[in-house]
């Protein structure tokens, strides 16, 4: 359990205030940029790079040469009713399994952090880790035993005479694109959540109850608001994979459960409208970006004020 | 009405003094039990019970995933054997990721040592550009790394993938390990630094050596990021083929379905072994320090 504010931390704090300060013997002003001329070169080239060729594309009408002159035409064939279709099932389907995600990985988390005993604690944090080290196409695709025609659902209801013919909905639907999605990213949804956790001292909770408050309460004025950082960076954690998830929706995905990614994916290597296809990726980028920045004003309005 | 078998907290006191029958309050809390077993175990078969099945339908005599169990064979095991296409995009993919783990810890390390020891300008601004490819889905890193190497003329091969994986994973290093050096002891670093050693003396000697052990769990981390990304390998792999790639394209045809299912269960169980006896290491190596596991993750 994590103590509150700990004087010798903050003793560390000053302490490293004053390294940073003073003037050290042989760091010399151009010393962290050696560290950081490595790191910093790499991610310029390859990564802003890749990016800035990106957005470079998206504004040149012959694209696949790279020598055409600007326009907006391939953002407005991005916007296209077809692809805004397309869009708007992402983001359905992104949000479902993100509003699923953070409804069993709250309490989940929870549990891990206060609820197991250290016995469990370690082996049930291994065990969310360990599932993310599984090959994820291994662990989508495994998800048809379960929710196939002749999968463990269908079969076990037939068995029991609950459904007569196999239900065709359980797989290559949205819903089976949600499921799998929500199960994938569960690790990554518990973690930052379990962080945030670890940080609320525990005998803040036992003076909760010691005063009468009952677990809703405990959680609404207590538990949430402490955590609400760690909330909100779960959602953009979550949210920035599950709006570009391409495999899912490959897999087991069907008609109605394409995404975006899989749009993209032709577009560049199916049609070679390059384009197009990176016009449709800046779309992307800008609803991640929104749904990020939104959760970021959510939060600066509601759940840090705890006086309600 | 006491239950002595534990120890009495203040909460229990409280609760027995509350209104209410005695039998509610045990009966509640045997019902809460229930409960969170109950979605501990839902948790766990979301998280393992597909992959479970799968290895079970491995030995179905079937061609179609799915019940009735048809009788036990081990000929897609053998089939899956004889397959070169997989064991040459399994090498591929240890390859990629034994050139990529090192690479991205040194570049971790420089990166998260120049961040958290150094003040200095744009310091902010460095570490927000380092932190920037995590936030960025990999599906447009994949993408760009695919008009950029295409458009720069350079061969789309496992040297191409590589770079991006490298791309993708080091600042998940620089994010582990500056957590980490935040925790750490100045005073140790000072003292370093005021019995002579410079700055780098005191990174190789005294700072990495406390720093094993999330650097092995970050060596854990990338290794599987890379040896599993799909999506980046996909768009800059060209001609070639990592695991994850094969996997992708075999799966697209029906009649290897039933390989696939042995080679998953094969591969699955390769890997859990591997993360197992490696984080049971990590664990002896990190109590032997007197530190808790759980902070490379709560940190």
């Amino acid at each position: 359990m994590t103590a509150a504010p700990d004087p010798r931390q903050e003793d560390q704090q000053l302490a490293l205030e004053a390294t940073y300060a003073g003037k050290r013997r042989g760091a010399s002003r151009w010393a962290p940029w050696v560290y950081l001329s490595g790191p910093v070169a790499i991610l310029l080239v390859f990564f802003a790079g890749p990016l800035g060729i990106l957005a470079i594309y998206s504004f040149q009408e012959r694209s696949r040469t790279g020598d055409g002159s600007w326009t907006f035409d391939n953002y407005v064939a991005a916007l296209q009713p077809r692809y805004l279709e397309t869009a708007a099932n992402t983001v359905i389907i992104a949000l479902v399994a993100m509003i699923l995600l953070l409804a069993i990985a709250y309490p989940l988390a929870y549990l891990i952090a206060f609820r197991v005993g250290a016995r469990w604690e370690i082996p049930l944090l291994l065990a969310l880790a360990l599932s993310d080290e599984l090959n994820p196409l291994i662990r989508i695709y495994a998800w048809r035993t379960v929710l196939g025609r002749n999968g463990l659902i269908n079969t076990v209801l037939e068995a029991l005479g609950i459904i007569q013919a196999p239900l065709d909905w359980l797989i290559f639907t949205k819903f089976s694109v949600i499921v799998v999605l929500t199960a994938s990213w569960l690790p990554y949804a518990v973690i930052p959540l379990y962080a945030a956790m670890k940080t609320i001292d525990g005998r803040v909770l036992e003076a909760a109850r010691d005063l009468g408050a009952g677990w809703w309460v405990t959680f609404r004025k207590v538990v949430f608001p402490l955590t609400a950082a760690g909330f909100l960076a779960t959602i953009v954690i979550v949210f920035i994979p599950l709006i570009s998830d391409f495999a899912a929706p490959a897999l087991v995905g069907g008609k109605s459960g394409r995404m975006l990614a899989s749009v993209i994916e032709d577009l560049f290597l199916g049609r070679g409208q390059w384009g197009v296809g990176s016009a449709l990726t800046f779309v992307l980028l800008a609803a991640s970006g929104a749904v990020v920045w939104l959760s970021y004003k959510i939060a600066d309005m509601n759940s840090l004020d705890t006086s309600r | 009405m006491v239950d002595s078998r534990r120890s009495t907290t203040i909460r229990e006191r409280s609760a027995r003094t509350a209104p209410g029958p005695a039998l509610t309050i045990a009966t509640r809390r045997r019902l809460t039990a229930a409960m969170q077993i109950a979605f501990m175990t839902f948790v766990a078969f979301v998280l393992f019970g597909p992959v479970v099945i799968l290895a079970v339908f491995s030995f179905n005599d079937s061609i179609i995933l799915g019940f009735p169990f048809k009788g036990l064979t081990v000929s897609w095991y053998a089939e899956a054997w004889a397959e070169p296409d997989l064991w040459s995009s399994l090498a591929a993919s240890l390859k990629v990721a034994l050139v990529v783990t090192p690479l991205c810890l040194l570049l971790g390390i420089a990166s998260a040592f120049a961040l958290t020891r150094f003040r200095f300008r744009f310091r902010g601004a460095a570490g927000g550009f380092i932190a920037l490819p995590l936030i960025i889905p990999w599906l447009i890193i994949g993408v760009g790394g695919l008009l950029f190497f295409s458009s720069t003329g350079a061969q789309l091969d496992l040297v191409t993938v590589g770079i991006m994986h490298v791309v993708i994973a080091f600042p998940l290093v620089t994010a582990l390990l500056s957590a980490q050096l935040f925790r750490l002891d100045p005073h140790l670093h000072e003292a370093a630094l005021d019995l002579g050693a410079n700055e780098r003396t005191t990174l190789r000697l005294v700072i990495l050596p406390l720093l094993l052990p999330t650097l092995a769990a970050s060596a854990i981390f990338v290794f599987s990021w890379s040896f599993n990304n799909f999506i980046v390998s996909f768009f800059t792999a060209g001609f070639e083929n990592t695991f994850p790639i094969w996997v992708f394209s075999t799966l697209r045809r029906a009649r290897d379905l039933p390989m696939v299912n042995a080679i998953s269960t094969l591969i699955s169980t390769a890997q859990v072994a591997f993360v197992i006896v490696a984080w049971q290491l990590l664990r002896r190596a990190m109590e032997r320090r007197g530190q808790d596991i759980r902070d490379i993750v709560a940190g």
